[in-house]
Formats: structure tokens, C-alpha cells, sequence
């Protein structure tokens, strides 16, 4: 199992390498020189030549690229995420200052939607087409079909703004992100309850669960006990595409909810094209997400023995 | 004494027409009752109902008695009360009866969790040491997929038997596993003390085992019998067939071994191949035959034994590591060996129309239009028996059966001298079964040459196959 | 893993091996008989005659103001209301209809035909080829498909085109290892095996039997991954990095028109009601589609 555990590890290590390949190699992909864009968004003036060449000098953009990818890859393990284009502040400090706000948002929101996914799910797989299975149906079809934003809008402009509850514009803090955490929640948890209910569905169904069934178990045992656990796997992976939706999606979530999170901060940096920025928010995205995945396959594989094995 | 299990006049239905009709039988404490028939003939709709599991969509006639006791009328509460207590449940599939997250020592403690007892871990290491299986504490610990089958099922049967229940339901309890560990499962469940309701299709295995036997026919009881009387007298005529499927060819019987009289020169000659195993697909033993044009060469051999890759071989689809494979000349050909294959549904283009299919390897040997092909796939379909189909259907809407002649209309179009057919008959049911093996003895008879590898008695029987045996080991005959 | 559901990144919920049966022509017939098939058949006919429509006639110019009614309530003559420069919102959304739904068409036609090749060359050439074609797309694959999309648009600065190139750019890859994952099983299909054993040319075994069925499957993944795809769109159409203003779609209406939520709510009203009737139109289709090819997957 620990050997299992530790080639998954290395595996996390070298997909985080791929994507840092991949955001550095942004700034080499875009079209035009970096150093004109760069003087241009300061002066809003058509720089001199020299003034480029020696900007080009100063960023290393003169170096073999492969050169360049292990210097900004150093930088980068030091903590060092350049500046930004805009402002000329360093990005590393003012992420910094931010992410906390979109890590508790982002959590806040998984912890929502798995708790009502797991409840919904249940109910609907032990009264299966009765009423509480049919209410919790139609929840899920509405749901599934609106996405987040859209149901975040209506959420916020009906609760917030028209009902008055809560605050439009929030620090970031804890309580604040109660409300926005529970709207994106409940909508994502509609999928979710549709994932967790077909797999319980399948695992009550399955051989050993006909089987404990012949042996005296009472359904909600046999729902708990062998159903759960068994639809949880899906259910894991599931969580893993929804950290990287909810991260990828975290421009989309904190610009509806004015939430002063990495995501926020990227929107203004994307119609300037600050590439720094929006490096620094592709990056810790990914390593986030990285992360999550690891996390969730560790969790899997404690969970289910069969992968446990190390595979050839 | 008064019976365990009494079922009067029990049918059940889950649609119009019942899936068993008027079936009566006693099962006294202690004996073991064969439940025999082919696969939909009813026998697991009366397990499930005598468990009280037939589920909602299924209608109930007749009476149950457990230990006099009458269930017709029984709630979920009083059948629940019954289940693992005083009947006992041994599943087909053991790996498929365990939860696969959770160790065998669970499945098994399970047994008494079920009922809201907690067992004590002594008790679960005493039993699994009680039926065979050393180092218990340690072993119960593993998951299922670390068990053998055989072994599992013991663990399976010990769960089944926790509260000494005085019957036991055992849905095809062997026929997950290899034919040598049958009469062992078998026997264990016997060791239990308890009343056996067996469901089982191998005649064989219940001859030696039960002291009943009830003969299921599309849900109507045939024929009930004594063990001892099976074989005696004259039978039903599913009897027969059930007993002639199961029975294994006798030695010789019908075409002599080796040394052929037939002046027919071998199209393929098989010397000593074996294979490695290659990290797909099993190892091969060695083996050695000759196929010979009107004749059918068998291939038999236990599940994972490498059957399919004997076959593959001679297709020239794979390449033994040792031996030597010599084909005729006339081989040399495209669509000189031809493919049956075990899956009739999935071995057709389910995007093509079934003429195209059938048309197309004459099609690759010569070009021919669109109403050419039509009229050769016509008349190939005819040839085996599905004149009546439309040409135009997709296999999705074709039945197992036809899907598997037409696959046979296909391998012909090629005008093959070899057809190798891969288990063409184990998705079949009994009927179609019959009619494939009809369909290929009249190839053969035309002068095919047929090799054909199954694990079904009845179809080596009916081609009158000379048997080839592959194994594992090195060791083989012919 | 065998259900996808709706999220801003559609095509990774869906496994190589969640469509096991094969669709065939009288599969619009099945649907039509499921319950929500039908369904969702009936919505999706509604929704595409509304853009087609939209695309020759509509009730008003959808991009001229009339400020002499602006932000009028629902009436008859304007039956989703006015926006504040008075302009009819029937008329835009039916007028932004073809650019919401056309663009979430256009990127999956772009991952579904970028997939297929590059999947099939990739299974079918196997070895080093395969190796080095699928490392790529796993260091894509690497990262969620949002963030992905928003580091093309960083690269490629905001606009429509680049907003589906950079959706494309997102998702392709998933569907490559699918068709891969398919090409590799295909030489050992039974029907494959048949045809080569007959001598049935290399090539008419390709683009008879290998590549219709793949395609077959990778356009059903691709539609269950269309409710999907008009969310991340008009998502990113709400940052304002899709459709550039005056011209009307959903998400960016949404995203201008929610600043006059506290007078005039019903701003909100027509666009969020298409996207989430195209949404219920694809998720129906989807559901139904994927009831009919479990079932057949087990035969």
C-alpha cells in the first residue's frame, strides 16, 4: 500500500512539473514581444528600441528558452512570481493576501455540497420512486441545469439584493462566505446527488448486496454499510473534477460575488493581458488541483482494496 | 417428520405469463434437493421466491411453507426474521457475494451483524479453520480478490451456515469454479447438517450429490425422481437431454483416436505449441492435433486455460514461442480459415446492415455492387436457416441465436476450408444451442473442417468431435 | 465512474468506458420512445427553431436602442420586457440564441474532430508514436479545463474566437484518449478480426469498420457534454471575455443587465431562462441517451 501511495506521489510530483512546463511556456506561445507589451501597459507610449532591448536583456528574454524555463522554474521555487505588468507590484504579495479568501470560499463550498449530497443521495436511494425520491429528482434536474453562475446570479440578486439578507460586498472573512458557499453548494450538489444516487442504486443492487439481504440485513444496514462505501468511489472522483471546476471556475464565482479572492484578481488581469498574473493564478490552480487529485486517489486507495495492488 | 420446506402448487410471474407454473415439493430435514434445468427455465425465480426476494414486480401463486409455517401472506418483517436464520443463502458468483471493500473476516462476521449480534473474532477464526483454511486470524483479514474462488466459496457456505439455519439455498454454487472443486463445495454444504434446496443445470454433479432431483422445463416441473432411480428407467425427454449434456463423451466414442483411416491429408498440423504468458492472455500447455477437412477437432480444457489462444494460433493471429504449426498450401489464401466467435452480438458491425455483414469477405475476394451483395447474403442466409429475416435489421434487432448465424452465413461467404469457432454456443440458450450445433454439423458434413473450442459436453458430442485437451501443465492428449 | 453531470468542464466526467453500447441509426427512434428523451427531443426542436428564427427575422432590431422605452416591464408588445437602452429582449435573446448554442456546437465539433484524429492515429500507430501523442495530452489533461481555458485567453487576449479556441484548446484532449482508448481495442474486435481473416483491405477495415463506430460514439460523449458547454460559455461570456458589446448573448446579457436588478429584475428573466432551457433540453437528451446504450451494453 505505502509503495502504491508513493508512486502516486511521484506521479503528483511530475504532472506538477508538466504544468509548470506549461504555464511558462505562455509567455513564449503569446504572440507579440512581451518586453514592448510590457513598457507599453507602464507608459501607454510607443517605446524605444534600446529601451526593449534592454528590458529583453534585464527578463533574460535573450537566453536559450531552455535556460529561461530553469531560471523562471528557480524564481518560481523561491516564491519569487515576478511582477505585475500593471501595477509593478510583486504578484507573489498580493496573491498571498488572497488566497486564503479563495481557499475558504472553495472549501466552504465542498463542504456544503458534499454534506447535501450525501444526504439527498441517501434519502433518494432508501425511497426509491416514493415522494421523497421523486421531490429530490426534480431538485436535481433544475439544478444540473443551471449552471453555477447562473444560479449564483438569481441566488444573489433574489436573497441578497432583493430579500435583503446578507451583504453584497464582503472582506473575504469566514461568515461572510457562508452565504455565497451555500448558494454555489446547493447547485453543485444537484449533480452530485444524481452521481451518489445511481451508483447507491447500482450497489443495492449488486451480488453482495442481495446477498446480505438474504442474510437477514434490513435495507438501510445494507445502505450504510455496503452501498456507501461502494458508490463512494465514483463519488471521490467526482470531488476531483468539482476542486478543479470550482478553482477554474473561481474568476467566474468571485467576480459574481465581488469576493476578494485569487479569482477576482485574474479578471482584470485577463482584458490587460498581465501575463504574470495570470501565470501566478494558472499555476496555483494547478498545483491546488494536483494536490486534490492526490489527495482523493490516497483517499481511494485506502478505501478499496483492489488498488491497493501495485499494478505492473 | 414434518417437512423443512414444503412449496404447493408455487408459480411466479413477472408478466403475463408465469416463469413457473404449478411447481409442488418437500424437502425433509437433512436431504438435499435438486433443483435441475437449463438457464431460463425458472429455477432461480423459485429460489428467490422461497427467500421471499422475488421483488415487487413479481406475482406470487401457490403456497410456501417454511417448517410448516405458511408465507403466502408473509410481510418483509416476517420473511426478514426468516433469512439467515432458518434459510441460509449460498450465491452463484463468490467474489460477486462479497463486498469487495471489505475483508472476508467481515463478510463473514457479517452473518451475525446482519441480526444485531456482535460475533466474536475467535468464533470467525474457528470457523474458517473449520472448513480447511490455515492461519485463519491472518487470512480473514484479506480482501476477497485475494481468495481463490473455491476457497471463498467455503468462506461463503461457513457465512450461509453461521446460525446452523435448517435450509440452505444454494443458486448454482459451483458453477463459478473449476469442475474439480464441485464435488468439494458440494460436500461442505452437506457438512452443515442442513436441508439443501440446489440449484444446478449439471445433471452429473446432482446425481452424485443429491437425494432428489426435480427436472424444471420453461417453468413446468417435468419430472420429479430419486437419485437412484436417474438413469434406470426411461425419462422425460429433457431429462435425456439434460443428462446426455452433462454426461462426458466416454473414452473413444466416436471417431477413433489418432491414427486417421480417412485418406484426407491434415490442412494444418500442430506440432507440440506452447506459449509464455505475455502479460495478456494465458499460458498454453503443449498440445498437438491435426485438422482435417469433415471432421471437427475439439478443444476442451478448464476456463483459463488458454482455449482461445490454441485458436488464435492457428489463425495466424498469434505465434506460439515453441512447436511448429504447418498449413496446407491451399491455407494460403485470405478467408481460407474463418472465425466463430463466443459473443454473437458483438461480433457483428452493429452499424451495419446485416447483409453487408454477411457479403462482406466475398466482397474483399471479388468486387461485386451493392444488389450482387444483397443476393449473396440472401442466399447465405438462407443457407443457415434465416431466410425469414430482413435483411436491412441491425444485429441490435436480431436475437443471440441469429446474431450467431449470421456471424456463421459470414465465415461461410469467405468459402473457408477451416472454420475455428471460439465457445460458439455458451451465450446461447438451450434451443438455439441445439440449432448451432445442428447448422455445424451440416458444415462439416459438407466437408468443412471445424475447430471448435468449448467447455459444453453437448456440443463436442453433437460434431462428434475428437477432443483435444489444453492445460496448463505440459501435458496433453489427442 | 459511468455518469457524467453537468459542470463547467463536461468531457472529463465521461470514462472511456461509459457509452458500452453501441448506437446505431434508430437510436433518434429510441429516444423518441424514452420518457425524457422525448422530452427533451420536444424542448431542443422548440430551442433550435427559436435560433433559427432569430437568425432571419426578429420582433425588433435586437441592437438598436430606443431609449423613449427603456426598461419597460414585460407587455405584450415586448413579452420579456425592454433593457436600459430600450431594446427588445425577446429579440436579443432570440437574435444572441445562435451564438450561445452555435458556439457551444463549434467547440464541440472542434474537440470532437481534433479528438478523433489525433486519437486514432494515436491508437493506431501504437508504440512511440502513441507514447509521445498521449504524454502530451496527459500534461494537458494535467490541469482543469477552466484554468486551461484562461490560460489561452491570456495568451490569446479576450475575444469570441479566441474564447472557443481556448474551450477547444481546454477539452480536447479527453476526448483523444477516448478515441484512443477505442482505436487500441479495434484491432481485436471480433468483426475486425472477421474481416481481416478474409482479406478485407487494410484501408476498408478502417473506414468501414473502425471509424464510424468511433465517430459514432465520440459525437454521443461530445452531445452529453453539450449542457456543459453552454454554462462554461456563457460563464466566460459574463466575464466579458466573450461576445464584445453591442451584439446580444445570454451570458453577457446577464453580466450588463444585473447592475438594473434592483428596478427592472426582469433584465435577468430571458437570457437566464434559455440558458437553463437549453441546459434541461441537453441534460434530458443526455440522460435518456445514456439509459438507452446501458441497457444495451449488457446484452
Amino acid at each position: 500500500m505505502i509503495r502504491v501511495a508513493l508512486r502516486r506521489f511521484a506521479q503528483a510530483l511530475l504532472t506538477a512539473l508538466a504544468a509548470s512546463l506549461l504555464v511558462w511556456a505562455m509567455l513564449p506561445l503569446a504572440p507579440g514581444d512581451p518586453a514592448y507589451r510590457i513598457l507599453y501597459s507602464q507608459t501607454q507610449k510607443e517605446p524605444l528600441p534600446a529601451e526593449i532591448e534592454a528590458l529583453r536583456h534585464e527578463m533574460g528574454l535573450d537566453k536559450p528558452l531552455p535556460l529561461q524555463y530553469a531560471q523562471w522554474l528557480g524564481k518560481v521555487a523561491r516564491g519569487d512570481l515576478a511582477r505585475s505588468w500593471r501595477t509593478g507590484q510583486p504578484v507573489a504579495e498580493e496573491i498571498s493576501r488572497r488566497l486564503p479568501a479563495t481557499l475558504t470560499l472553495v472549501g466552504l463550498a465542498l463542504v456544503v455540497s458534499v454534506a447535501v449530497a450525501l444526504l439527498l443521495a441517501l434519502i433518494s436511494a432508501a425511497f426509491r420512486d416514493r415522494w421523497p425520491d421523486r421531490v429530490i429528482r426534480v431538485y436535481t434536474q433544475i439544478g444540473a441545469a443551471l449552471p453555477t453562475f447562473l444560479f449564483g446570479l438569481l441566488a444573489l440578486q433574489y436573497i441578497v439584493v432583493g430579500a435583503g439578507v446578507g451583504k453584497v460586498l464582503s472582506g473575504g472573512a469566514l461568515q461572510m462566505a457562508i452565504l455565497p458557499a451555500l448558494i454555489i453548494g446547493i447547485d453543485r450538489a444537484a449533480g452530485w446527488t444524481q452521481l451518489l444516487r445511481a451508483s447507491l442504486i447500482e450497489a443495492q443492487e449488486a451480488g453482495f448486496a442481495q446477498v446480505a439481504r438474504a442474510r437477514g440485513a434490513r435495507p438501510r444496514r445494507i445502505l450504510l454499510i455496503h452501498a456507501l462505501p461502494n458508490a463512494a468511489l465514483p463519488f471521490l472522483t467526482a470531488i476531483g473534477v468539482s476542486v478543479g471546476a470550482l478553482l477554474g471556475g473561481s474568476p467566474i464565482i468571485e467576480e459574481l460575488f465581488t469576493w476578494p479572492g485569487l479569482g477576482s484578481y485574474t479578471v482584470a488581469a485577463l482584458s490587460a493581458r498581465d501575463f504574470p498574473v495570470i501565470q501566478a493564478f494558472v499555476l496555483i490552480s494547478a498545483l491546488l488541483y494536483v494536490a486534490a487529485s492526490l489527495l482523493i486517489d490516497l483517499a481511494a486507495i485506502a478505501l478499496d482494496p483492489r488498488l491497493r495492488e501495485a499494478h505492473p | 417428520m414434518s417437512p423443512v420446506l414444503d412449496c404447493r402448487n408455487l408459480s411466479v410471474s413477472y408478466g403475463p405469463t408465469p416463469v413457473v407454473h404449478g411447481l409442488s415439493f418437500t424437502i425433509a430435514p437433512g436431504q438435499c434437493l435438486a433443483l435441475v434445468g437449463s438457464s431460463g427455465s425458472g429455477k432461480t425465480s423459485v429460489a428467490r421466491a422461497i427467500l421471499g426476494m422475488q421483488g415487487p414486480t413479481a406475482r406470487i401463486g401457490g403456497q410456501i411453507l417454511v417448517e410448516g409455517r405458511d408465507m403466502s401472506r408473509a410481510t418483509e418483517r416476517d420473511w426478514r426474521a426468516l433469512r439467515g436464520l432458518r434459510i441460509g443463502y449460498v450465491a452463484q458468483d463468490p467474489f460477486a457475494a462479497c463486498d469487495p471493500l471489505r475483508s472476508v473476516g467481515h463478510h463473514l462476521s457479517e452473518a451475525w451483524r446482519a441480526r444485531g449480534l456482535s460475533p466474536d473474532p475467535a468464533e470467525i477464526s474457528r470457523r474458517l479453520t473449520a472448513i480447511g483454511i490455515e492461519d485463519a486470524p491472518r487470512i480473514a483479514l484479506r480482501a476477497p480478490h485475494c481468495w481463490s474462488g473455491g476457497m471463498l466459496q467455503r468462506a461463503s457456505i461457513a457465512a450461509a451456515s453461521a446460525h446452523a439455519p435448517p435450509l440452505i439455498i444454494a443458486d448454482e454454487p459451483s458453477s463459478a469454479l473449476d469442475a474439480d472443486r464441485a464435488d468439494g463445495i458440494l460436500t461442505a454444504l452437506r457438512a452443515s447438517g442442513a436441508a439443501i434446496l440446489l440449484i444446478s443445470h449439471d445433471l452429473a454433479l446432482v446425481q452424485r450429490q443429491a437425494d432428489r432431483i426435480v427436472i424444471l422445463d420453461q417453468g413446468h416441473c417435468v419430472e420429479s425422481l430419486d437419485t437412484r432411480e436417474l438413469g434406470g428407467q426411461a425419462h422425460h425427454p429433457v431429462t435425456q437431454a439434460l443428462l446426455a449434456a452433462s454426461q462426458s463423451l466416454p473414452e473413444g466414442t466416436p471417431t477413433p483416436r489418432h491414427a486417421e483411416p480417412r485418406h484426407a491429408e491434415p490442412l494444418i498440423r500442430v506440432q507440440d505449441i506452447a506459449r509464455r504468458f505475455h502479460g495478456d492472455g494465458p499460458e498454453v500447455g503443449q498440445v498437438s492435433f491435426s485438422v482435417i477437412p469433415s471432421q471437427t477437432t475439439g478443444i476442451s480444457g478448464p476456463s483459463g486455460s488458454g482455449k482461445s489462444t490454441v485458436l488464435k494460433m492457428l489463425a495466424g493471429l498469434e505465434r506460439p514461442d515453441r512447436g511448429l504449426i504447418e498449413r496446407a498450401p491451399s491455407l494460403a489464401r485470405p478467408g481460407a480459415i474463418m472465425p466463430i466467435f463466443q459473443n454473437p452480438a458483438a461480433s457483428l458491425d452493429a452499424l451495419w446492415p446485416v447483409w453487408r455483414s454477411v457479403a462482406e469477405p466475398a466482397q474483399a475476394q471479388h468486387r461485386m455492387n451493392r444488389n450482387q451483395q444483397k443476393d449473396l447474403a440472401a442466399e447465405l442466409l438462407a443457407r443457415v436457416g434465416l431466410a425469414a429475416i430482413d435483411p436491412e435489421a441491425r444485429p441490435s434487432e436480431l436475437s443471440l441465436g441469429q446474431c450467431q448465424r449470421v456471424a456463421i452465413a459470414r465465415a461461410i461467404a469467405a468459402r473457408p476450408a477451416v472454420l475455428i469457432a471460439d465457445e460458439p454456443t455458451s451465450a446461447l440458450d438451450t434451443l438455439s444451442r441445439a440449432r448451432i450445433g445442428d447448422l455445424l454439423a451440416g458444415l462439416v458434413a459438407e466437408g468443412m473442417a471445424l475447430v471448435v473450442a468449448s467447455h459444453d459436453p453437448w456440443l463436442h458430442a453433437r460434431l462428434n468431435a475428437r477432443r483435444v485437451e489444453v492445460a496448463r501443465a505440459a501435458e496433453c492428449t489427442a | 465512474m459511468t455518469r457524467s453531470w453537468p459542470n463547467l468542464s463536461p468531457a472529463r466526467a465521461v470514462a472511456p468506458d461509459a457509452l458500452p453500447g453501441a448506437p446505431d441509426r434508430r437510436l433518434l427512434k429510441r429516444l423518441w420512445r424514452h420518457r425524457s428523451g422525448r422530452r427533451g427531443l420536444i424542448l431542443g426542436a422548440m430551442l433550435l427553431a427559436l435560433t433559427l428564427l432569430g437568425m432571419v427575422w426578429t420582433p425588433y432590431e435586437p441592437d438598436w436602442p430606443d431609449y423613449t422605452v427603456a426598461l419597460q416591464g414585460p407587455s405584450l408588445a415586448h413579452p420579456f420586457g425592454t433593457d436600459d437602452t430600450g431594446r427588445d429582449l425577446l429579440s436579443r435573446v432570440m437574435d444572441g440564441a445562435h451564438r450561445s448554442l452555435g458556439a457551444a456546437l463549434a467547440v464541440l465539433g472542434g474537440v470532437f474532430s481534433i479528438g478523433l484524429v489525433y486519437g486514432c492515429i494515436s491508437g493506431l500507430a501504437r508504440g512511440l508514436t502513441d507514447t509521445v501523442m498521449m504524454r502530451l495530452a496527459d500534461v494537458m489533461m494535467s490541469l482543469p479545463g477552466l484554468v486551461l481555458a484562461f490560460a489561452v485567453i491570456g495568451v490569446l487576449g479576450p475575444g469570441f474566437v479566441n474564447l472557443l479556441i481556448a474551450l477547444i484548446v481546454a477539452d480536447w484532449a479527453w476526448y483523444a484518449r477516448l478515441a484512443r482508448a477505442m482505436a487500441l481495442g479495434a484491432r481485436d474486435r471480433p468483426e475486425v478480426i472477421a474481416a481481416r481473416m478474409a482479406g478485407v483491405p487494410r484501408w476498408r477495415i478502417l473506414s468501414g469498420h473502425i471509424l464510424p463506430g468511433i465517430a459514432l460514439h465520440l459525437g454521443v460523449v461530445a452531445s452529453l457534454a453539450l449542457g456543459g458547454m453552454i454554462g462554461a460559455i456563457s460563464g466566460l461570456s459574463f466575464l466579458g471575455l466573450g461576445v464584445q458589446p453591442p451584439h446580444a448573448e445570454w451570458g453577457a446579457m446577464l453580466s450588463t443587465q444585473r447592475l438594473y436588478f434592483a428596478i427592472a429584475p426582469w433584465l435577468l428573466w430571458a437570457p437566464a431562462l434559455m440558458i437553463f432551457l437549453s441546459v434541461l433540453a441537453s441534460n434530458l437528451i443526455s440522460n435518456a441517451l445514456r439509459d438507452i446504450l446501458a441497457v444495451e451494453g449488457r446484452r
